[in-house]
């Protein structure tokens, strides 16, 4: 009876708790939606009024709040007007409280479904619910809403071009978009991609920048790192860490024919040599089996314990390393070039920008929120969500330079997070133009920033013009998408043979082998896509050749 | 540090401990309840049941539907949408059920004849017998809840509704986010470089979530080592 009564009374007391838990949650819940209906009804009647004279709007700083989903499952913001002096900014110039949400690709499928989603979305440009938005009438096109309610919004014609559906309207605003006809003097796309080696191993070894112009060069120089078998910080460094795919760019894999034809620069002359290249040093031991195996992440802490002389990757970040030790730096070096001597190129980043930020067509703020997207859209406010707000975070220096406030730079190095929480940089990058933030970098003091720029600038000057060939990439969710997925994955699997095979006659053999195997997971009709959509994407530029050693 | 440093972390594991209880508890009691009845030779349709429920374990509705379910309920975004979605289990109702069966008519029949009713049987007779099952499905299902995320991401927005995996799980995402993109964040801000790498962050992450188990499952331990049917019939 005694043990029955404890059970019956455990349980009663959990589900109690549930209960009150409940009880708690949808308090919260009621209340905010008591407030939110109470505010509603006077601004709704405000801006209903409002918006019959469009002109009249333009100062109408009622407090509003919206909802605003971002498909990106890290992201998290707490609007905090109170604290944080990026959200107090934008609330106190336009008026606008900002509920983000956000989740993964199926949730924001699963908002679509029950079709209610938020005020505003921000969807991945590949994703395959960017296009059901766009065509399922849920979102507004951005054109008719500038010409309505804010003609004066800007949106540069190369990103609505890119964007522009069949139906001859945009529907989103892209962030990370670089705007060629926006620039000034001096911008220039950078690229991820590079050729970078240790200064401090290449002194005490003798070996010199130029070395690595040639193959022959580069090798008898990562056999002296080899051979010395240098000691850094308790590891023996690792001579190379290199990517295929820039390799074969050195070596100047074209991606377009003489006809005009899309190229695929896997199965180039070019291409297969890069594999021999690098196939010879993984068997001389210049560059280690787990290069096919690591990840990102790995091969970064890697690089940030010193334990690797050179890398092609630019984004595999090494400021640690020279926090620890200030004579070491990566140096530019290079580029390789090949037997044919073609002209070595770099991929440059993305130009046509990462996600697109759509307004909800049943929202009952259109005016404030295509206002607010004006709003966040300006060369300033990109630098203002990066940095924080001027005058607090961060101002113009003599040479129009952006110098961050000792106020900032003391609290970031207390504790990053609490400059992130007062602040805000970083922290809403759903319109940034990353143009204006690169023209008014900081002028590089430290020696690493210093490398770091001339290294950017150096293989930024080997880039060619991407845009038209960003256009091959399939969206999910198609048939191609698969087919491409399909590919990819079997390539990796494909360049860890070439690169790890017994001598080159393998390598050969496994590249030709590689254009059966993808030939049976419908290569032709991904290639037949893509080149479809590069020679639209030509026309569209006006372009007749897109490769630089095809434009006479 | 990092990883404790908002506080928002002690209010995610407040959230999860109350689920892993409150879910464990009332998981467990709706499924002995439907285990025992069908486990009764007496009980009218339990094959239709059994068919029943079979068909839900083998189809699974989609999330989607799920999520247009919970909406019409008015689950989203509320506590309950964490437990009720988990409150009945066909597999380890057919287990548990199986376990029940194990148990000799004789004690029911002799409880009855003593004039029991249908709930002392179960709560006083039935239950203390099959300790071991019930201890092995609620450490199932309390590392379940403990572990779980996903139905927080899908049906909650609000903060105050993150489990402590979801919370975490940004956290360690951000970083590896931030340093993919901030690439060229980092030639800017140069005090991107002293957070911590993501790969520390993770194991921080992992020992975080993990320890609270390790350091429960002690306790739960000696509940599979006792023995079944005690003090029942002999012979």
């Amino acid at each position: 009876m005694q043990r029955s009564k404890t059970w019956i009374g455990a349980a009663t007391a959990v589900v109690l708790l549930g209960g009150l838990l409940a009880g708690c949650s949808s308090g919260n819940k009621n209340g905010n939606n008591a407030q939110a209906s109470q505010s509603a009804a006077p601004t709704a009647s405000a801006s209903a009024s409002a918006s019959a004279s469009p002109t009249a709007s333009a100062d109408d700083k009622s407090p509003i709040k919206i909802s605003w989903f971002v498909d990106q499952d890290y992201y998290k913001k707490n609007w905090d007007p109170v604290n944080n002096l990026l959200d107090k900014m934008i609330t106190d110039d336009t008026g606008i409280s900002i509920d983000f949400s956000s989740g993964t690709p199926e949730k924001l499928s699963a908002l679509i479904a029950s079709g209610d989603i938020p005020d505003v979305v921000t969807v991945d440009k590949g994703n395959p619910q960017r296009g059901v938005l766009e065509k399922s009438g849920l979102v507004s096109p951005l054109d008719e809403l500038i010409q309505k309610y804010d003609p004066s919004f800007d949106v540069p014609k190369s990103m609505q071009d890119w964007f522009r559906n069949a139906d001859g309207h945009f529907y989103g605003y892209a962030s990370f978009f670089w705007a060629k006809e926006k620039f000034k003097e001096g911008d220039s796309i950078r690229s991820n991609q590079g050729l970078y080696a240790r200064k401090d191993i290449m002194d005490q070894l003798g070996i010199k920048p130029e070395d690595f112009n040639t193959k022959e060069g580069m090798v008898a120089a990562l056999r002296k790192v080899k051979d010395a078998k240098v000691q850094y910080n308790g590891f023996t460094v690792t001579p190379a860490y290199f990517e295929s795919w820039v390799i074969g760019g050195f070596f100047g894999a074209p991606r377009e024919d003489a006809s005009g034809n899309l190229v695929d620069r896997e199965r180039t002359p070019e291409m297969l040599e890069a594999y021999k290249f690098l196939n010879q040093l993984y068997k001389e031991g210049l560059m280690p089996e787990d290069s096919q195996t690591l990840d990102q992440d790995q091969l970064k802490e890697k690089v940030a314990n010193g334990s690797v002389f050179a890398i092609t990757n630019k984004n595999l970040d090494w400021s640690a390393l020279y926090q620890k030790d200030p004579k070491a730096l990566f140096v530019h070096v290079g580029p390789v070039v090949g037997d044919a001597g073609n002209k070595p190129y770099v991929d440059p980043v993305n130009a046509s920008g990462w996600t697109l930020t759509m307004v909800n067509a049943k929202t009952k703020y259109p005016d404030r929120i295509i206002k607010l997207l004006d709003y966040l859209s300006t060369d300033e406010m990109s630098l203002n969500v990066n940095y924080g707000p001027k005058g607090a975070a961060w101002d113009f220096d003599e040479n129009g330079k952006v110098k961050l406030s000792d106020e900032f730079n003391a609290l970031n190095a207390e504790d990053p997070n609490k400059a992130k929480n007062k602040y805000g940089n970083g922290t809403l990058q759903w319109l940034i133009n990353w143009t204006p933030i690169q023209r008014t970098a900081p002028v590089p003091v430290t020696a690493d920033a210093i490398a770091k720029d001339e290294n950017a600038l150096f293989f930024a000057k080997l880039t060619y013009d991407m845009l038209p060939f960003e256009s091959i990439t399939p969206l999910g969710g198609t048939d191609e998408g698969g087919i491409n997925a399909k590919v990819e994955e079997n390539r990796k699997k494909w360049r860890a043979k070439m690169i790890l095979a017994k001598s080159e006659a393998d390598v050969e053999k496994y590249f030709n082998d590689e254009v059966d195997t993808e030939a049976k997971l419908g290569y032709q009709k991904l290639y037949d896509y893509q080149n479809k959509q590069f020679q639209d994407a030509k026309k569209a530029l006006g372009l007749q050749f897109a490769w630089p050693a095809n434009q006479k | 540090m990092t990883v404790f440093a908002d506080h928002t972390i002690y209010h995610a594991y407040f959230i999860t401990i109350m689920r892993t209880l409150a879910g464990t508890a009332l998981h467990v009691a709706f499924t002995a309840l439907v285990a025992y009845g069908m486990s009764r030779k007496a009980l009218a349709g339990r094959n239709v049941y059994m068919i029943a429920m079979l068909f839900t374990m083998f189809f699974y509705g989609g999330l989607i539907p799920n999520y247009l379910l919970y909406k019409e309920l008015g689950l989203l975004n509320h506590f309950l949408v964490l437990i009720i979605p988990t409150l009945f289990s066909v597999w380890d109702m057919i287990i548990m059920m199986s376990f029940f069966r194990s148990i000799p008519e004789q004690i029911i029949e002799s409880a009855k004849i003593d004039g029991a009713g249908e709930y002392r049987i179960l709560l006083q007779l039935i239950m203390p017998l099959t300790k071991p099952v019930l201890a092995a499905i609620a450490l199932f299902t309390g590392v379940y809840h403990w572990n779980a995320y996903t139905d927080a991401l899908m049906f909650t927005t609000k903060d105050a509704l993150e489990p402590v995996q979801l919370f975490l799980m940004r956290i360690v995402t951000d970083s590896g986010a931030a340093s993919k993109f901030g690439a060229q964040a980092a030639s800017v801000m140069p005090e991107e470089a002293k957070q911590i790498s993501p790969e520390t962050l993770k194991l921080a992450m992992m020992l975080a979530t993990t320890a609270p188990i390790l350091i429960i499952y002690p306790f739960l331990q000696k509940y599979f080592v006792k023995g079944v049917l005690i003090g029942s019939v002999k012979g």
